[in-house]
């Protein structure tokens, strides 16, 4: 997966097309997609033997074809990565949640944030307490298997709850686009 | 004091001017491109009106060398009192583009008690106009193109935004890109004027600075240097900085006012394309 590229609709591909800067096509932004990278997601349990990985890259390129403009993408494991050419880059490792909520909180009160998982994070009670503290509602994806033993899906249910947002399930992120789209429809930011 | 030495027909003349030195010498071609060659020109400068060179105190030493060599004439080289920093109003007329120099900085010139007497670096300008230095790839920010910084006041950005839309409206301005400056400025103010596009705006910028932070490990002063344009090209100019070879080399701008006329209007300047120089007009 090349993570330099720029996929259509992702917020350099309009800034490119409208000569302005990343920052000004945020403007236009509904969403950000705050994306699990972790180690987890290299699991080849996907729509065809894929990585997890690779098919959330390939659902995240349809949702920002489908709505251009409207959705930044930021990646994390134990760092966190904001993505304007709409890729997130694989990074192993862990899953700090919270500083990826951390990282996001600048944008606070001005887009909603998609949280799109497959596990639960290194500290979930850290990523509720950032989480409360925001204005920003928070829903959420849950991206692992249907049969979840690690408590991520719960999680992540209660992660939506907790800023009032909305919790679906897209299994091995198959038809990720589609549940994200129809929460950026549901009013609010 | 002046130091003269000659040897038939032959004569080299090193004394000091202010806080530069001023050479004087026989004509002798291989002399002068020797001298070109190894004392860059912003170390030297040529004053037509005494038919000398004027030449910055660390060349003082090669230019003996040059004379010794090529002319065969032995000059002393007297004691020069260091530049000393002074405070300055200038009436400044018309700003250039920042252009690269020999010595690897960018700096504008600009035109002042009538001749191009002042020089500001380009970190000076970007300093004061709240301009970050930029990847080659990079847009300026919304807040630079209005000269504010990003936490800078409302009313600050309409006055900004006023003086700036006044100075470069195409009506009046002929610079080749007044339109777009025009445009991009108008810009700039619809988004921060309004609150919650702002905070947005601001949110855009922390993820776009986010990238510069990951991405890049060079230092600020390789980023884009040269063709910087400030964004006022004339004003009352309040600033402290050292004479160098009959020049202002300007340090720090103070304050940056408009010029006035005697009816209260403020001078606009342009250079239109293909113009020998620059116009005025009042409005």
């Amino acid at each position: 997966m090349n993570t330099r590229a720029i996929v259509p609709g992702s917020l350099s591909a309009i800034a490119e097309r409208d000569g302005m800067s990343v920052a000004e096509s945020f403007l236009s932004a509904d969403a950000i997609c705050i994306v699990d990278v972790s180690g987890s997601m290299d699991d080849r349990d996907a729509r065809g033997s894929q990585r997890r990985y690779d098919v959330a890259c390939q659902e995240l390129r349809q949702l920002q074809a489908e709505m251009p403009g409207r959705v930044a993408v930021v990646a994390f494991s134990d760092t966190v990565q904001f993505c304007p050419g709409g890729v997130p880059p694989f990074l192993g490792g862990s899953t700090d949640l919270a500083a990826a909520l951390l990282f996001a909180i600048a944008a606070d009160g001005t887009v909603r944030f998609i949280v799109i998982s497959d596990g639960r994070p290194d500290s979930p009670e850290d990523a509720l307490r950032v989480a409360r503290a925001m204005t920003s509602k928070i829903d959420t994806i849950f991206v692992g298997p249907e049969d979840d033993q690690g408590g991520g899906r719960k999680f992540l249910a209660d992660l939506a709850a907790a800023r009032g947002g909305r919790h679906v399930v897209a299994a091995k992120a198959a038809a990720l686009a589609e549940k994200a789209q129809s929460l950026m429809l549901t009013a609010g930011a | 004091m002046s130091y003269t030495s000659t040897r038939g027909r032959n004569y080299a003349r090193l004394y000091v001017v202010g806080a530069d030195f001023a050479l004087e010498s026989s004509y002798d071609g291989c002399f002068l491109a020797a001298f070109k060659n190894q004392v860059p020109q912003e170390g030297r400068r040529w004053d037509g009106n005494h038919k000398r060179w004027l030449v910055a105190p660390q060349y003082a030493e090669t230019c003996a060398k040059l004379a010794e060599d090529y002319l065969s004439v032995s000059v002393n080289v007297p004691k020069a009192a260091a530049p000393a920093a002074e405070t300055r109003l200038l009436r400044l007329e018309y700003l250039g583009r920042c252009k690269e120099r020999d010595n690897g900085t960018a700096s504008a010139f600009g035109w002042a008690d009538g001749s191009w007497s002042a020089i500001f670096p380009e970190t000076v300008l970007r300093e004061w106009f709240a301009a970050e230095p930029q990847r080659p790839d990079e847009m300026p920010t919304l807040y630079a193109v209005l000269a504010a910084k990003p936490g800078a006041r409302f009313d600050e950005l309409r006055a900004n935004y006023r003086r700036l839309a006044k100075q470069w409206h195409p009506d009046v301005c002929r610079e080749p890109n007044a339109a777009e400056t025009f445009k991009a400025i108008q810009h700039a103010y619809e988004v921060l004027q309004d609150d919650a596009k702002r905070k947005k705006y601001d949110a855009g910028l922390a993820l776009q600075h986010s990238i510069k932070r990951h991405e890049t490990t060079l230092p600020l002063d390789k980023f884009e240097s040269g063709g910087y344009r400030s964004p006022l090209r004339c004003g009352w100019v309040l600033a402290e900085g050292v004479a160098m070879l009959g020049r202002f080399v300007v340090a720090k701008i103070i304050e940056w006012q408009d010029i006035l006329d005697e009816h209260g209007r403020t001078m606009v300047v342009s250079w239109p394309m293909g113009a020998e120089t620059f116009e005025v007009v009042w409005q």
